[in-house]
């Protein structure tokens, strides 16, 4: 078969919405466009442990604190499912987990920008589990079709423990939303802080690259920025503003007849920083990383080396 | 086939079953310097909320499987008469011949 | 007055040090969440730390329900003195080779602990408790185990590193095996069947029995790092509490 046979019957499979698996055939972009985001969203779940993991030794009381940990544990967890995911996709091109580790660190590859923010106070925890996490239900949800197979078996799992966090998040929320004035003042403070990157979370609404456009017929990903963020704003924002807090766009409203949220477009200059790796915490947290991974060089020697020494 | 393994890293598969009865199930993966290891850590990898009651670890390199694109186990001729679709008329036969000895 | 009363309380006493131990253990355990070596071990850790809290957990609620205050003042909101905890788990994560060994180190006295003293208490809420905890333990063991014998067979450096910390543990979890006033008069009672410090043998033993499997040096006794029992604790014990009771302390009979 040429090349060409090869990619109209790889295509044809897609269209009728076969999965493709780890060691099929597949065009050299479909497994590198695949790799990139799915590396992406291994390293944004990695990141992503941080912010919440300052608050799991102070977190208020044992309950919080076990929910806490475990909230984050998942995350690591699904970082784990993710690079297993990533390393067989990416073994025909040579590149192993420690090249993924490697780049990361070095800040050479990418992960959310919502990870690049600071969790000043432990209303932030509550707003991350609930509506970062629900962000991130939509974007995932929304990939759980998607025609990499591997990638969308774990994305189950994955979506269904988010389901879970989202509980664990919400219930901070109302409970802080339901408490002193202190406590309400802090859960606004942190929503409000968070409202931007929310914005952000799901990209600009106008992308139009050949990239994702092949991303799309390719079935790698499957909705648009714009569309998954209305549905984000479908799904939140009454909740939000159903227990008393206030949104910091006065522009935020639903056009009755359209049912499309309309919001006040967020700085955009502000997100392509932050992508460029200038966020306020991303050095930080990277270095965090990377003194983890050099400290730690003496364990992986000893046990990956294990069964060469007699 | 799966792809090839890194030569110092083995990887395990893990399958699990979420009770007596039901069949094991393919939930991931991981590598790990030893059997002994992969176990313990697959242990919270796959089962947090107590999803599995049983884990079967395999080495990946003792995994033979069959190719998928060639279609082997795709039967190239009918096999209707061994599928339940084949005897859909067989109901029909029955109400016929009540019909004819009643 | 009940001739049962002063036991009561040497029991309370006795549980409190068993549930301190857990959560500052636990506690230091989850410091290491999003940092333990390797993302498989991140997860496995992260358990364990939910586990020795969840122990915790139970034992608190044990002695809530003997009128001993409520869950999260006792572990959260008490002062310093009030503690009971050994001092080896309070100090603060010093790399992996330290949680290793400490972990084994606690692990092992743990297993004993519950196995052959806890278990045998004729009050049956602290037996049973003992089993449930004992199951996990096991779970622990087998995760330690499995570490020390990669690191003590894993090169010279990885060896060196286990030999140092597993020293530098031992020289400081002599409090572990400390008996109170309360563990001797429960003893005299019949209410528990001897004395914490009469596991330290047994346990040497096993210790020993491991190293000796994982390549590792014959370790000493456990020696030093005594007065926790009693409430006196190092400045890395003051740092614990502040951290913990930092959010909860700023409403401390709010809802969280």
């Amino acid at each position: 078969m040429t090349d060409e046979q090869r990619l109209q019957a790889f295509e044809a499979r897609i269209a009728s919405g076969e999965k493709i698996e780890s060691d099929d055939w597949m065009p050299d972009l479909y497994r590198k466009q695949a790799l990139r985001l799915i590396l992406t969203h291994a390293n944004s779940e990695l990141m992503g442990a941080l912010p919440e993991r300052e608050w799991i030794p102070r977190a208020p009381g044992m309950h919080r604190k076990l929910a806490v940990l475990a909230k984050v544990q998942d995350e690591i967890g699904h970082a784990q499912l993710i690079y297993r995911v990533a390393e067989d996709l990416a073994r025909p091109l040579g590149l192993t987990r420690d090249d993924f580790m490697k780049d990361l660190i070095a800040g050479r590859a990418k992960f959310h920008n919502v990870f690049s923010y600071p969790a000043p106070t432990w209303a932030d925890v509550g707003v991350i589990a609930w509506l970062v996490d629900g962000a991130a239900l939509v974007t995932q949800g929304a990939l759980l079709r998607t025609s990499y197979g591997p990638y969308g078996r774990i994305l189950r799992r994955i979506c269904a423990e988010e389901a879970i966090h989202l509980k664990h998040g919400e219930d901070i929320v109302l409970t802080l939303a339901g408490g002193t004035k202190a406590q309400r003042q802090m859960l606004q403070d942190a929503l409000s802080r968070w409202w931007e990157p929310l914005l952000h979370f799901f990209g600009p609404p106008d992308e139009v690259s050949p990239n994702t456009e092949q991303m799309v017929r390719w079935g790698i990903r499957l909705k648009s920025n714009e569309a998954m963020r209305q549905e984000f704003l479908q799904n939140y924002a009454p909740k939000i503003l159903e227990i008393g807090l206030l949104v910091p766009d006065p522009a935020l409203e639903k056009d009755p007849e359209s049912g499309v949220w309309h919001y006040t477009q967020p700085d955009w200059d502000v997100f392509w920083k932050v992508v460029r790796g200038e966020g306020p915490k991303t050095k930080e947290r990277l270095s965090l990383r990377r003194l983890a991974y050099e400290d730690q060089a003496w364990i992986r020697q000893a046990v990956q080396g294990a069964h060469h020494v007699a | 086939m799966l792809p090839e393994t890194a030569p110092d890293e083995t990887f395990y598969e893990v399958f699990g079953q979420t009770d007596r009865g039901e069949p094991y199930v393919q939930l991931g993966s991981l590598p790990a310097a030893d059997p002994e290891m992969a176990l313990v850590l697959a242990r919270e990898l796959f089962s947090r909320r107590g999803e599995v009651i049983s884990l079967w670890l395999v080495d990946r390199e003792a995994i033979h499987a069959t190719e998928r694109l060639d279609g082997d186990l795709i039967r190239a001729t009918d096999r209707t008469y061994r599928m339940g679709e084949g005897y859909r008329v067989t109901v029909e036969k029955r109400r016929q011949l009540r019909r004819v000895t009643s | 007055m009940s001739a049962r009363q002063p036991l009561d309380q040497a029991l309370n006493e006795a549980l409190l040090a068993v549930a301190d131990d857990e959560l500052v253990c636990g506690h230091r355990d989850s410091e290491w969440c999003a940092f333990a070596p390797m993302i498989e071990e991140d997860v496995a850790f992260a358990s364990i730390a939910q586990d020795e809290m969840g122990h915790a957990r139970l034992l608190y609620r044990l002695l809530e329900q003997r009128g001993q205050g409520s869950l999260d003042q006792m572990a959260f909101s008490r002062p310093l003195v009030g503690y009971k905890n050994a001092q080896i788990l309070e100090r603060q994560n010093a790399g992996w080779a330290q949680a290793i060994a400490r972990h084994l180190v606690y692990d092992l006295y743990d297993d004993l602990l519950t196995g052959l003293y806890l278990e045998a208490c004729t009050v049956g809420e602290v037996a049973d408790i003992a089993r449930l905890v004992r199951r996990e333990e096991r779970y622990h063991l087998e995760h330690q185990k499995t570490w020390i014998r990669h690191l003590g067979q894993g090169g010279a450096e990885a060896r060196a590193r286990m030999n140092g910390a597993l020293g530098d543990v031992l020289a400081e979890s002599g409090g572990l095996f400390e008996d109170l006033p309360a563990h001797r008069a429960l003893k005299e009672a019949g209410v528990l069947p001897g004395l914490p410090s009469e596991l330290q043998p047994e346990f040497s033993q096993r210790l020993a029995a491991l190293c000796l499997t994982a390549g590792l040096d014959r370790p000493a006794a456990p020696s030093g790092g005594l007065g926790g029992r009693l409430g006196r604790h190092t400045a890395d014990m003051e740092e614990c509490l502040a951290t913990m009771a930092e959010v909860i302390s700023e409403a401390p009979n709010a809802s969280w």
